[in-house]
């Protein structure tokens, strides 16, 4: 398996990237900046639940302070992103809308991995999930990918499960 | 004497050598894979060398191995391919790389083998030496002591936040508040838990580490594949000479005092260390040197300063409960989960974990220069493994690592929500390092805080009026005001 083969999977050639933020990236800023200033909020009002009379200094108030540093500093990347953006001209969004969908999958399957292992155990689950990866990601050679997928889920399984005896989970499979 | 004999043998027997040297190549291996850092390479490994059920000193032991190797294992991509194997490493490509385009690559690989050798073992000796005392001035420390300290430690954030200061202090303040969900260190009363039992414990230490370090840098990683291919270039070694060696003495010393100068702060890892030492060298550069066009010092100081980081890193860890870098954080995540906490009272009754460590240093490093020359060729193959079949078998291992920890899919499920997090970190640069100290600094900043106001008589003033607390918040708050001062991300708008 040599890297110095082309993939035919979703890897593309990113666009360069400079120094200087580009109109998405200003944008998460605002976005990001904005959900710190509402989780910031959030926190304080469910920290009043914590409070407590008789200690000098009550539980409510350490996640209070750090709150309410957390609130101006949010507003100010939220000030600092959409004045920014005021400014800026639109360099290419194309290298974002390449990465997100590729980016989506991989989490996706990553998701679905977990809650398979659940049910269906380590070994099904981790089968399957190497056999779609290396697909996804381009690798072609069917043989190749189910002898890797394979011999990496049951090296793992023999590492963990009868030498290190960590209970990996067995789900319908082997139940 | 006998006692000392002991600690060797606790160190040095076969087996204590053998998960050493392991841990060794295990380090070089996950170094010389661009793309797998030294954090990632002890937080996925950690669940393995617990559950070995060796005992604390082995599995640190072992985890001290990864760090050496990993640290030293990422520079060998960055000689051959310019493209570096752990961001500790990207400096080294500056002269590592321009040599390897000269036909030198094998003498490239013997400098940075033989700097590596001696920045870890400067490193090792100075917190062999350092680290006792300090642990005896530490025994000082009472509750106002270690608030200041966690406070000072926490005030590194300004100074490791990258090129965008406000990012990194909000990726602290967030980790802050992540630390506080489970139950209160003081009262008990579980807070952001949202009747969920499984967060009365916190959020887990080690699933949020393989979350931002093992799944942000898989699907960092994934857009790039198949973006370049790789020549592996030829490797002839040639050994420098006694005369040339003597001739970068002060390279190799001052980079190593500084490395592990810079690994001994709170949070400043050795990317930080190998980057310092190579502009320090550059500064102090002779007519002749020719700095980015393959000099040898330029190699020498920056694998010096990282791997002098390596043993600095390990002194707060050890001496204080303070971690040097996420590394260390992750050491220190391990000896708790085995019942045993870092600090000054970790020397008083667990001497037979704690010096025994400092053996296993020198001997990592030993055991690294070994591998190093002799596998350096092998190792270099390591670049031909093809990314397609490898990130998922990351994404495996990280799997089972976040589960191994408490056998619990809930464990599985935050590391993966972290892996999202962390990449959209990466992605609009919101640094990681702030959120690992945080983690294990805020709880320590909290209960120490709360802990002293409730001693008979309390005040707040008490933190300004003991000299050790008030000398730390001072340094702490000079620290804030010098790395706000001096750092452009707050002006960004002007730029």
């Amino acid at each position: 398996m040599n890297q110095t083969q082309s993939t035919n999977g979703p890897a593309e050639t990113p666009a360069p990237r400079g120094d200087e933020p580009s109109r998405l990236d200003l944008g998460a800023d605002a976005v990001i900046g904005a959900l710190v200033a509402l989780i910031s909020v959030a926190a304080f009002a469910v920290s009043g639940n914590y409070a407590r009379d008789n200690m000098p200094i009550s539980p409510e108030v350490y996640p209070r302070l750090l709150a309410g540093m957390l609130f101006p500093l949010g507003l100010y990347l939220l000030a600092r992103s959409v004045r920014l953006l005021k400014r800026t001209g639109g360099p290419s969004l194309t290298r974002s809308r390449r990465i997100w969908p590729v980016i989506t999958t991989v989490f996706l399957a990553l998701v679905l991995y977990v809650m398979v292992m659940a049910a269906a155990g380590y070994v099904v689950s981790t089968v399957a999930y190497l056999v779609f990866m290396m697909l996804y990601l381009g690798e072609r050679r069917p043989v190749v990918v189910g002898i890797w997928a394979l011999a990496v889920t049951l090296a793992l399984y023999v590492s963990f499960q009868q030498i290190l005896r960590v209970p990996l989970p067995e789900g319908w499979f082997w139940s | 004497m006998d006692a000392y004999l002991h600690y060797i043998w606790i160190a040095a027997n076969p087996l204590a050598a053998g998960i050493v040297t392991l841990g060794v190549a295990l380090g070089i291996v996950i170094g010389a894979l661009p793309g797998l850092t030294a954090t990632m390479g002890v937080t996925l490994l950690m669940p393995l060398a617990i559950s070995l059920d060796l005992g604390p000193h082995l599995s640190l032991a072992m985890l001290i191995g990864i760090y050496v190797g990993a640290i030293y294992g990422g520079s060998i991509t960055a000689v051959l391919i310019a493209t570096p194997g752990t961001p500790a490493s990207a400096p080294t490509v500056l002269d590592g790389f321009p040599m390897t385009q000269r036909g030198e690559a094998g003498r490239a690989i013997v400098w940075v083998t033989l700097a590596s050798f001696i920045g870890g073992m400067l490193g090792a000796l100075i917190m062999t030496f350092l680290s006792p005392q300090l642990s005896r001035f530490a025994l000082r420390f009472s509750y106002h002591e270690y608030f200041a300290l966690a406070v000072f430690g926490l005030s590194m954030i300004v100074t490791i936040s990258g090129r965008d200061v406000l990012k990194g202090i909000i990726s602290g303040l967030l980790g802050l508040l992540l630390a506080t969900v489970g139950l209160d260190p003081v009262a008990g009363i579980p807070r952001f838990c949202f009747g969920y039992p499984e967060l009365f414990s916190g959020i887990g230490f080690i699933p949020v580490l393989i979350g931002l370090f093992a799944f942000a840098q898989v699907f960092s990683e994934i857009p790039e594949l198949g973006i370049k291919g790789f020549t592996l270039p030829h490797l002839r070694f040639s050994y420098p000479r006694l005369k040339e060696l003597i001739r970068y003495r002060i390279t190799f010393l001052w980079s190593g005092v500084i490395g592990t100068f810079i690994g001994s702060l709170p949070g400043a890892g050795c990317d930080i260390a190998a980057f310092v030492s190579y502009n320090e060298a550059k500064r102090m550069a002779r007519p002749g040197d020719r700095f980015g066009e393959g000099e040898p010092k330029g190699l020498i100081s920056c694998e010096t300063g990282k791997s002098g980081c390596t043993g600095g890193a390990m002194i707060p860890m050890l001496t204080l409960g303070v971690p040097g870098d996420a590394v260390t954080a992750v050491m220190l995540n391990a000896l708790v989960v085995q019942g045993l906490q870092p600090g000054p009272l970790l020397f008083r009754d667990h001497a037979d974990v704690v010096y025994p460590i400092f053996v296993t240093m020198i001997l990592a490093n030993f055991i690294m220069l070994v591998l190093g020359l002799v596998s350096a060729r092998y190792m270099s193959r390591m670049i031909l493994i093809d990314k397609r079949a490898l990130l998922p078998v990351v994404c495996v291992l990280s799997v089972i690592g976040a589960y191994a920890i408490q056998n619990s899919l809930f464990d599985v499920g935050v590391a993966v929500a972290m892996g999202l997090i962390g990449y959209g970190m990466k992605r609009w640069d919101y640094p990681a390092s702030p959120v690992v100290l945080a983690l294990i600094l805020g709880p320590m900043a909290e209960q120490n805080l709360r802990r002293a106001m409730l001693m008979p008589g309390a005040s707040l003033l008490d933190f300004v009026t003991r000299p050790l607390s008030a000398i730390l918040l001072v340094i702490a708050v000079s620290t804030i005001a010098a790395g706000l001062w001096r750092h452009p991300g707050w002006k960004r708008e002007e730029g």
